[in-house]
């Protein structure tokens, strides 16, 4: 509500823009309507109060920091619903405020009394700040207004109040009369509406002095000030508006006075901006003339740029000329020590080397290449060029006499034992004199010379290479040849008259080799350990002779032959650009394809920190030699005496290894080596395997043990002392061989008893097992074969005593056989005197055919046929004849005890007592030991 | 029965036996010296024959030993190889007292079978490894081999310890008999009786 009226009013411009509206309020002045009562009724009454409604507003002017409360009257216009201001009130104009609530009796005209209850307020105003009152002078400034609404009345009141109390100083303060302040706290709970409206107004009030609080602080503190004299206030704001107005007036009279001063100012102004114009003028010209002179400046100075950059120039054309003169310089006092080229002190050829290689940096030295264009360049270089390659051929000349020389120099010193060679000559001597040299050839490579020769071209390098190769190549064919003639010759000495020509393929020899070591006498097999111990000892001592040579050999090449790797970059540098210039080829070298990739591959791979190290010189140098020299050696050892395959073939196992380990040259031949050994080695082994199945015996004949297991206990003897050093390694090659040649030996051992009429088949078997447990105990891998082999003997040996215990007393053992078997049968002991065939009479009879010497006999015999049987002096006889003896007596006491069982009283008995078969038994013992001892 | 045609060249045969109770470790220092191998499983023995050649002395000899049974059924069977035997091991266990107690009767018997008052022989204490175990005390046996006149010496077929100095001190022991033997005058040799009264003198 408020608001719609606040716009309404500041549309009619009765309100200032920030001017709020506090409280408003209808009123009717009570005044009038008390005169009026009188004459007109009520319901006239109230038209007539209507159309003269009037409406209080309560507000706040502020302005300059000061607010001031203020009443305005409004009256509305009830046609155009306008509001029209009549009056306005300052709050410190009234003196009092009165509040009357009276009822008011009133008798009408037609007769009816009238209770109105009568809501009012009455403003008295002081007298002497009243201007506008006309028409109330009567009243003497007192009015009394009435509202419709006690709330209304008494929310105005408040309004009042509380700005009087909040903005006026309390001398100004209206009085108020009838009236309390009660803060409508009880009312505000019950009506919600009026509660909001009143605190916003409230608030409001206060968002609107907020803002100036410091004005009020000031204001307060101003007033406490000056609340003392406040009783003189008044006189002095009546001095000070006077005071004001002189002020005023003064004021208002110097401006007057003060026009033509400014008429005239202004005059002045208008001719200084003339001048300022006119300086402008003058500026502008100075500026133009500076930029000019500017511009001019400017030209000189990068004149003088041009000139300083020109001389730079010319300094470093000077400089770079002086160094090229440097870098091609090669004065004539140089090209004399590469043409009288003195190799033979170790000064002279560092002289040589450092002047050399001083000509291939002049060569080498990275010029830019628009210098490079220049003819005087072109000349020079021609001139270094030629002299490079005219040093290099003088020089590869003198290397290549240098070689042929120490090579000489190497013959004639040891020419004088030419005739029985036992070591391979060392090359030491000639490798000190190259090496004094080697800085030279690394200076033949660097300089990647080259020269035509038969349609083909060569770097001096590969050509020098090529010549030590050849050079020492012949001289290692012949120190190799005559070190392995003169150890084939060693090896012949060895080799025994050949008994059977006949024997002499491969097999015979094979047989021969074994033969030989086996033949039972001390003096043979000591004598044949001696020549295996020298055969190793000769190839030991020539694989060591060659493996030192060829290892020398390595050192010798890698170091005379080797690129250091800080140069390897350079190389194709010089390529590049020799190929260029050089009118003697313009492809590139394609001599021997090996050589020509030394000299790649080995920079590369030492720029590359390859490890593997080229071998090609060695291969060139050695070829076949080695292999070819020392398979040749093997082959005299294999036919002096075969079995030393195993020798040969472990030998180079461990050699290989070794070689391998320490990635020699070497590794290479003696890989090819070791092949040609293992072949051999198992050709030997087939040979043998051969010779096992296809033993065959005369059935006729006594066979003990056999042949090849004899050739195989040599066998394995020397194949254990050849596997001792390498047994950690390769125990497992060899243990196969074994087991090959073990499991044929049984199969034949198997396969000859079964043929074998002579000697018994279970003798055949006991005796070779036993022997073969013998041979095969100790060797690790073989555990299992052992194990049968024992169990075979075992067995084998008691089938043969039970098949022979019976023999001296045959028939009775026969007898008792049947007399068990009936036993077995179930039948009662006594029964079986009654058996027919059983009969106490045939027994008696049987055992009449006994006597005592008879049983002596038969057990000499017995002794007799084992000992024929078995092997000459077994040392098994005393093994079984121990079984036998056991067996007899065991049998001998069984029977007596069947008699004493199943005959009792048949008074049967032996001829003999088991206290005889002792003395029988004691007696063939002393007879035997009697015999052998003679 | 006759020796070989090449006898004179062959290596002369020194046949040991090889005496004792059972369990002892006969076998177990037999194989120890044959093969060196030691084998932890018991498996009583009949009889069996292992021959080896080796350098005795610088000499190649070759060695012919018979490992017998320590129990055996009939104790008359051992006259039979005690008399084929040259030279006797006579083994005991350290910790086994019956075991040494028995090798007098085993020692009578082989001189009865011998007929001789002397032969080549030496007393074994085996199992020297198990001290902890010991029943035979050094000296005891040290005693019994002195009243026999014959070394004794103290092995262990499980550690080797002593295993080669046995076999080689009797192999030494039977040539130096043969030797003195062979010295004699033939005639002597052919009447046993002659001859043990001849080692008395």
């Amino acid at each position: 509500m408020f608001k719609s009226i606040q716009q309404k009013l500041k549309d009619a411009s009765i309100l200032e823009e920030n001017e709020p509206i506090l409280s408003f309020i209808q009123v009717v002045d009570f005044n009038k309507q008390q005169q009026q009562f009188k004459k007109i009724a009520k319901e006239e009454l109230a038209s007539l109060v209507q159309n003269k409604f009037y409406y209080f507003l309560a507000s706040i002017k502020t302005a300059d920091n000061d607010s001031t409360p203020i009443i305005y009257l409004l009256k509305l216009n009830d046609k155009t619903n306008d509001f029209k201001l009549k009056v306005t009130y300052y709050l410190d104009d009234i003196k009092t405020i009165t509040k009357i609530d009276n009822t008011i009796k009133q008798t009408l005209s037609n007769g009816n009394s009238l209770e109105t209850n009568v809501y009012a307020f009455e403003l008295l105003f002081r007298c002497d700040s009243d201007d506008s009152l006309n028409e109330t002078t009567d009243q003497k400034l007192k009015f009394v207004w009435q509202c419709n609404k006690v709330e209304e009345r008494n929310d105005f009141l408040d309004t009042l109040w509380k700005l009087s109390e909040q903005f006026l100083k309390a001398s100004s303060r209206p009085k108020f009369i009838n009236y309390k302040f009660e803060p409508k706290k009880t009312l505000v709970q019950t009506k919600d509406d009026e509660e909001s409206n009143d605190n916003s107004i409230i608030k409001d009030i206060n968002q609107q002095y907020e803002i100036s609080k410091t004005d009020e602080d000031s204001l307060l503190k101003l007033m406490s000030e000056c609340d003392f004299a406040s009783s003189n206030a008044e006189k002095f704001i009546e001095k000070l508006q006077t005071e004001l107005l002189q002020l005023d007036t003064s004021n208002i009279e110097s401006i007057m006075n003060s026009e033509e001063n400014t008429l005239k100012l202004i005059d002045m102004l208008d001719v200084a901006v003339q001048e300022i114009d006119k300086i402008d003028d003058r500026l502008k010209e100075y500026e133009d003339k500076i930029s000019a002179v500017g511009d001019a400046v400017r030209i000189v100075g990068e004149r003088d740029n041009v000139i300083q950059l020109q001389q730079n120039n010319q300094f470093a054309l000077l400089e770079l000329l002086e160094s090229m003169i440097i870098n091609l310089d090669f004065p004539a006092e140089n090209l004399h020590v590469l043409k009288s080229l003195d190799l033979t002190k170790p000064e002279s050829i560092r002289k040589v080397i450092k002047v050399a290689n001083n000509l291939l940096d002049l060569l080498e030295t990275e010029l830019p290449s628009s210098l490079t264009k220049m003819k005087a360049y072109e000349e020079q270089k021609k001139t270094l060029e030629k002299y490079k390659i005219s040093f290099c051929g003088h020089l590869c000349k003198n290397l290549r006499n240098a070689i042929g020389h120490a090579t000489n120099k190497h013959l004639e010193s040891e020419g004088k034992n030419d005739a029985n060679r036992v070591t391979i000559p060392s090359h030491k001597k000639i490798h000190d004199d190259l090496l004094a040299l080697k800085e030279l050839v690394f200076w033949v490579h660097r300089s990647n010379c080259m020269f035509s020769e038969q349609n083909q071209t060569k770097t001096f390098y590969e050509d020098l290479k090529q010549n030590y190769i050849e050079t020492i190549k012949q001289l290692y064919i012949k120190e190799v040849n005559e070190f392995c003639m003169s150890a084939k010759a060693g090896i012949a000495k060895l080799d025994r008259p050949r008994p059977n020509v006949s024997m002499e393929n491969i097999k015979g020899s094979m047989i021969r080799s074994l033969e030989k070591s086996h033949i039972g006498d001390s003096f043979g097999s000591k004598t044949d350990q001696n020549h295996k111990d020298t055969l190793k000892a000769i190839f030991v001592k020539l694989l060591n002779y060659l493996t030192n040579a060829v290892t020398s050999e390595e050192k010798f090449c890698l170091e005379f032959f080797a690129i250091p790797p800080k140069q390897g970059k350079l190389d194709e540098s010089i390529v590049s650009s020799n190929s260029g210039n050089s009118k003697l080829l313009s492809n590139l070298p394609r001599t021997n394809s090996n050589l020509s990739l030394v000299s790649t591959n080995t920079t590369s791979s030492k720029l590359l920190g390859d490890p593997k190290t080229d071998f090609s010189v060695l291969k060139e140098i050695f070829s076949v030699l080695i292999e070819d020299q020392v398979k040749q050696v093997m082959d005299s050892i294999i036919k002096t005496d075969y079995i030393m395959v195993l020798f040969l073939y472990s030998n180079m196992l461990a050699g290989v290894s070794t070689c391998h380990q320490n990635r020699q040259y070497m590794h290479q031949p003696m890989v090819g080596l070791l092949r040609f050994a293992k072949e051999k080695c198992d050709e030997f082994v087939r040979n043998f395997k051969e010779f096992i199945s296809e033993t065959k015996v005369n059935r006729k004949e006594k066979i003990g043990i056999l042949k090849f297991v004899k050739y195989f206990e040599e066998f394995v003897k020397e194949a254990e002392i050849c596997w001792e050093p390498i047994k950690n390694d390769y125990s497992e090659k060899l243990c196969n061989i074994y087991e090959g040649i073990v499991r044929d030996i049984f199969k034949a051992i198997e396969d000859i008893a079964s043929v074998s009429q002579k000697t018994p088949q279970e003798v055949v078997l006991f005796q070779n097992y036993h022997q073969m447990t013998h041979i095969m105990r100790g060797i690790n891998g073989l555990k299992d074969l052992t194990r049968k082999a024992r169990e075979d003997y075992i067995n084998w040996q008691k089938e043969y005593v039970k098949r022979l215990f019976g023999r001296p007393l045959e028939k009775i053992h026969i007898f008792f056989e049947k007399v068990q078997a009936k036993l077995d049968r179930g039948y009662v002991h006594q029964d079986i005197s009654y058996q027919l065939e059983l009969s106490a009479n045939n027994l008696a009879q049987i055992i009449s055919e006994y006597p005592a010497r008879e049983v002596k006999r038969g057990l000499y015999d017995l002794y007799n046929k084992v000992e024929k049987h078995l092997e000459d002096n077994s040392s098994l006889l005393q093994v079984v004849w121990r079984d036998m003896s056991t067996e007899f007596i065991t049998q001998y006491k069984n029977y007596e005890t069947l008699i004493k069982l199943c005959y009792e009283g048949h008074n049967i008995k032996f001829d003999f007592t088991q206290e005889d078969i002792y003395k029988f038994f004691n007696e063939i013992s002393i007879e035997r030991s009697k015999e052998h001892k003679f | 029965m006759t020796s070989s045609q090449n006898g004179k060249k062959q290596a002369p045969i020194y046949k040991v036996i090889m005496v004792g109770s059972g369990g002892v470790g006969k076998s177990a220092l037999t194989l120890q010296y044959m093969y060196d191998e030691f084998v932890e499983d018991y498996e009583p023995t009949k009889a069996d024959s292992y021959r080896k050649k080796v350098l005795l002395d610088g000499e190649e000899v070759q060695i012919d030993i018979l490992d017998t049974a320590g129990q055996e059924d009939y104790a008359a069977i051992r006259d039979n190889y005690f008399r084929s035997g040259e030279g006797f091991l006579l083994v005991f266990s350290i910790t086994e007292q019956e075991s040494f107690d028995v090798l007098d009767e085993f020692r009578e018997q082989i001189l009865r079978v011998k007929n001789a008052e002397d032969v080549p022989l030496i007393l074994i204490g085996n199992k020297s490894d198990l001290q902890n175990s010991r029943q035979v005390r050094q000296e005891v046996a040290t005693d019994k081999a002195n009243k026999w006149l014959k070394p004794y010496i103290e092995t262990s077929a499980k550690t080797r310890d002593n295993v080669d100095k046995a076999f080689f001190d009797l192999m030494r022991e039977i040539r130096n008999r043969k030797l003195s033997e062979n010295n004699k005058p033939t005639g002597n040799r052919r009447d046993k009786k002659k001859k043990k009264k001849c080692t008395i003198l």
